[in-house]
């Protein structure tokens, strides 16, 4: 879903937005159109920021300017409980042929007749977001959406998403909690910390080049360092502090090597090891994606840059 | 008998004599004794207020008076009759009553539910219902606008008019009501203001308790939808709006049209006033209950209709409820502190005042016994009541416990007296019911046993609330680790406090029930609320006050030392 930014209008522009005390502060943003993920960790406003883009709460303070036609998937499924799950489809006007699609799409076609009460919260979700994409508008606001469905099942809801929006040629505006999700479905990212936005940008970009170690944990793990310690660690000349993403570090066995491992913890598609240099006395934590064995504590290793 | 009796009782030391005839009218009329004494006993009070007789020397005087009839009372028993006892009675009986015979007082007696009862049914039905529109409207605003969390100071505020005692606020604005005598238009309109008050806790905590099935942000979903149409619009608002609306407005039609006490006091001519003076003044049980069915069916239809929402309701998440904050929610606030100086602390404030001289030349000396009879009375129904929804598990027998209830303490007493005192048993259930079985009834009738049991049905509603309640916000995982760790404390804090709180409350408001306690209580087992009621007809005085005050104190004292030796049994195990 990567691409060339859209020259459009931006969707919202946002100018000193704020929210309560500390719920947003000063948000000042242009959101284009395309998909946008809203990264933050829990309480950094992401659900405010939406909740402003949406007009579900009013700004105490800030200028805001935004389109008048969208739909809107809150955090808590705002499901209408009087209504059944083909009846949610139907209220927003979606044409009866993509009804049938979407409720397949999510799997809720044997529950087309009951009511949210009836339903899982991973159901509830689902219904959620499908209700939004029969809504007949060009812009879309989802509030971690798909929140409680199962992992192995997410990516092929998340195609859903994807290929409803590609087709009609949509925008969609979603805030998570996964780097994974924003980096595999956005093009464009919003960093928000304590109600204030970070950092805002096209997501190759911010992932590849953050401006900081605090916009660089946004999208995951990575390896922040200093002039000082490329040099010691990886021998690397650079200019100003940046970032090495797990995938770009390699931690190799080594039979000679100033470099030995204290600790190694194996976290899925990545490895954190902590390494100690033992001329410099001094040690530090690495994100690295493994290509061999488990590291053994005490072994030396060699540390270098990846050049593919 | 009325007129008999007025005329004897004008004279204190021929009360004796008044009393008899009281009796021999009785016996002539009736064949029984609780209507007679009840009218006996209404006609010399009334005495007593005509003749001046009020304050201490009116209180003496009914209180010879409720001795005289419980004498009179075990002249009549059926069983183990002295001769003394049977002669006098049989002489009275052959004396008859002077200047008005059977046939013509059972004419006038008819004639005290007509012409314009039914007229005065439908009137209240429409005043009920605008009523509890408002009520439910007003309290909904109120609900919703309140903090998302309250401490128990601002829950008292806002419990406070339920919890007052009706029998207070009827005594405090009764003098009001009399200088409205003049316009009943306005007189109307306090008596339903006062009610209109007193509900109005019961549709916000309604509100709170029950929120909308709806989400503040599903709403939101909806508005979202272009091009819709205003009616489509309004169809969906309305379906999403959930049952639990119709259920207060219903709830509170019910409780507004069965109240008693208040139209009483006040002197508001409503169906039950009717209906009830026209008992006690000695009209048949049949009579009375036929005149109870136009009522009856009003408050089955809203039942019916209660129990059919109720079927549809879905339940709302408490995250739906979200509160108000700001000025908007202290204005909100600042509106029910008004509502609660009005139903609650202005009563409790001028009784007070007003029993200050009274306190030291009544006390508690002569309300004692009628406070221990209440409070025996609301500790029998309370637990019964409590008990029984310990072992009934099944929803559907749960509902048919709490649905008699719903009619109100005048239609229920009534269908008890039917039941104890003329034989329908043996009409409904035929060959199969025994003779004797209906003097057993009979006898029972004489104990305090019916009233409690009516009292416990009337409090079914609400312990079943509350037990709901209770159960759906039991903390099942934490009181597990509680009972694990064996820790007193915590099991106090979990699931003994608001049990106490719950079974206080079902306490109190048994405690203050009037109208059944008027009906079914045994002669010589006056309760506290009935004394209080009849004596408080007749103005306000500070022995009326002090006598007020201290029958109010009393239930408040217990509660308050049950918590307090729960609390210290906590705290010898303070993990």
């Amino acid at each position: 879903m990567h691409g060339k930014m859209p020259a459009d209008p931006p969707l919202w522009t946002l100018g000193n937005v704020n929210l309560g005390h500390t719920r947003l502060r000063d948000v000042s943003l242009t959101i284009p159109r395309g998909v946008t993920a809203v990264l933050g960790w829990s309480g950094a406003g992401k659900t405010s920021l939406l909740n402003v883009l949406v007009g579900f709460e009013k700004p105490d303070r800030g200028i805001l300017d935004g389109p008048h036609m969208f739909y809107w998937s809150p955090q808590g499924d705002g499901l209408w409980p009087h209504a059944t799950v083909r009846e949610h489809l139907e209220i927003v006007r979606c044409p009866v042929a993509r009804i049938d699609d979407l409720l397949a799409g999510f799997d809720l076609s044997e529950r087309s007749s009951v009511r949210p009460a009836e339903l899982s919260e991973g159901e509830r979700s689902r219904l959620s977001v499908a209700r939004a994409l029969a809504a007949p508008v060009q812009v879309l606001v989802m509030d971690e959406p798909l929140s409680h469905v199962d992992p192995g099942r997410l990516g092929r809801y998340w195609s859903v998403i994807r290929g409803v929006i590609e087709a009609d040629g949509r925008s969609l505006v979603f805030s998570t909690h996964s780097p994974e999700a924003a980096m595999s479905q956005a093009q464009f990212v919003i960093c928000l910390r304590e109600g204030r936005v970070i950092h805002s940008g096209p997501i190759a970009e911010v992932y590849s080049n953050p401006s900081n170690a605090e916009v660089m944990e946004c999208l995951g793990p990575g390896n922040w360092l200093t002039s000082q310690e490329a040099e010691l660690w990886l021998d690397e000349i650079i200019d100003a502090p940046r970032c090495y993403r797990p995938e770009q570090i390699s931690v190799e066995p080594a039979h000679i090597s100033h470099v030995v491992v204290r600790e190694s913890r194996f976290l899925g598609s990545i490895a954190e090891v902590e390494l100690r240099h033992v001329n410099a006395a001094v040690a530090r934590k690495f994100f690295h994606r493994p290509s061999g064995p488990h590291l053994q504590p005490g072994s030396p290793v060699s540390l270098r840059l990846r050049t593919e | 008998m009325i007129r008999a009796a007025e005329q004897y009782a004008s004279v204190p030391e021929q009360l004796f004599g008044a009393l008899e005839q009281a009796i021999r009218a009785m016996k002539q009329l009736f064949g029984k004794t609780e209507q007679a004494f009840s009218a006996v006993e209404q006609s010399f009070s009334r005495v007593g207020a005509q003749s001046g007789t009020t304050g201490e020397s009116g209180f003496t005087l009914g209180w010879s008076l409720r001795r005289c009839v419980a004498e009179g009372r075990r002249w009549t028993g059926r069983s183990g009759l002295s001769d003394k006892a049977r002669r006098s009675l049989e002489h009275c009986c052959e004396a008859g009553l002077p200047g008005e015979s059977d046939h013509a007082w059972k004419a006038r007696a008819a004639l005290m539910l007509n012409p314009d009862y039914h007229t005065q049914i439908f009137f209240d039905v429409a005043r009920c219902l605008l009523l509890s529109g408002i009520v439910t409207l007003l309290g909904g605003w109120i609900g919703s606008r309140l903090p998302r969390t309250l401490d128990w100071r601002q829950w008292a505020i806002i419990l406070a008019p339920l919890c007052t005692p009706t029998l207070l606020v009827s005594y405090t604005y009764a003098s009001l009501g009399l200088h409205l005598s003049g316009a009943p238009w306005l007189l109307n309109l306090l008596y339903s203001t006062l009610v209109a008050l007193k509900l109005i806790p019961i549709a916000v905590l309604a509100r709170r308790l029950f929120p909308p099935p709806i989400s503040a942000e599903a709403r939101y979903c909806a508005s979202l939808l272009p091009g819709r149409s205003l009616s489509s619009r309004l169809a969906f608002h309305t379906q999403a709006l959930g049952v639990a609306p119709w259920m207060t407005t219903g709830l509170v039609f019910l409780l507004a049209f069965a109240d008693f006490e208040l139209a009483s006091l006040l002197s508001v001519k409503t169906w039950s006033v009717i209906l009830f003076d026209a008992h006690v003044r000695g009209l048949h049980i049949w009579e009375s209950l036929r005149g109870a069915f136009a009522p009856l069916y009003v408050e089955l239809a809203v039942v019916v209709a209660l129990v059919l929402l109720g079927r549809r309701a879905v339940p709302g998440s408490p995250a739906n409820f979200t509160g108000g904050s700001g000025s908007g929610s202290r204005w909100t606030f600042f509106v029910m502190a008004l509502i609660s100086i009005l139903t609650s602390a202005w009563p409790i404030i001028r009784t007070v005042g007003q029993s200050i001289p009274g306190w030291t030349a009544v006390g508690l000396r002569y309300g004692m016994s009628e406070i221990m009879t209440s409070t025996a009375v609301a500790v029998g129904s309370t637990f019964a009541i409590w008990i029984a929804f310990d072992f009934i598990n099944r929803r559907t027998t749960r509902l048919v416990l709490a649905l008699p209830g719903l009619l109100g303490a005048l239609v229920l007493s009534l269908l008890f007296v039917a039941l104890l005192n003329t034989g329908a048993p043996g009409f409904v259930f035929g060959k199969v019911w025994r003779k004797e079985w209906d003097d057993q009834l009979r006898i029972l009738a004489d104990s305090p046993l019916p009233l409690i049991f009516a009292e416990a049905l009337l409090l079914a509603p609400v312990a079943l609330l509350l037990k709901s309640m209770l159960k759906m916000r039991r903390p099942a995982e934490a009181l597990h680790l509680a009972r694990m760790a064996g820790s007193r404390r915590l099991l106090w804090e979990l699931a003994l406090q608001p049990s106490v709180a719950a079974i206080g409350l079902l306490f109190f408001l048994s405690y203050f029930e009037f109208t059944a306690a008027s009906i079914l209580a045994p002669v010589d087992m006056t309760p506290a609320c009935v004394r209080l009621h009849n004596l408080a007809h007749y103005g306000q005085t500070s022995a009326l006050s002090a006598m007020m005050l201290s029958a109010m104190l009393v239930p408040f004292l217990l509660l308050a030392l049950t918590l307090g030796a729960a609390r210290l049994y906590a705290r010898q195990d303070a993990r």
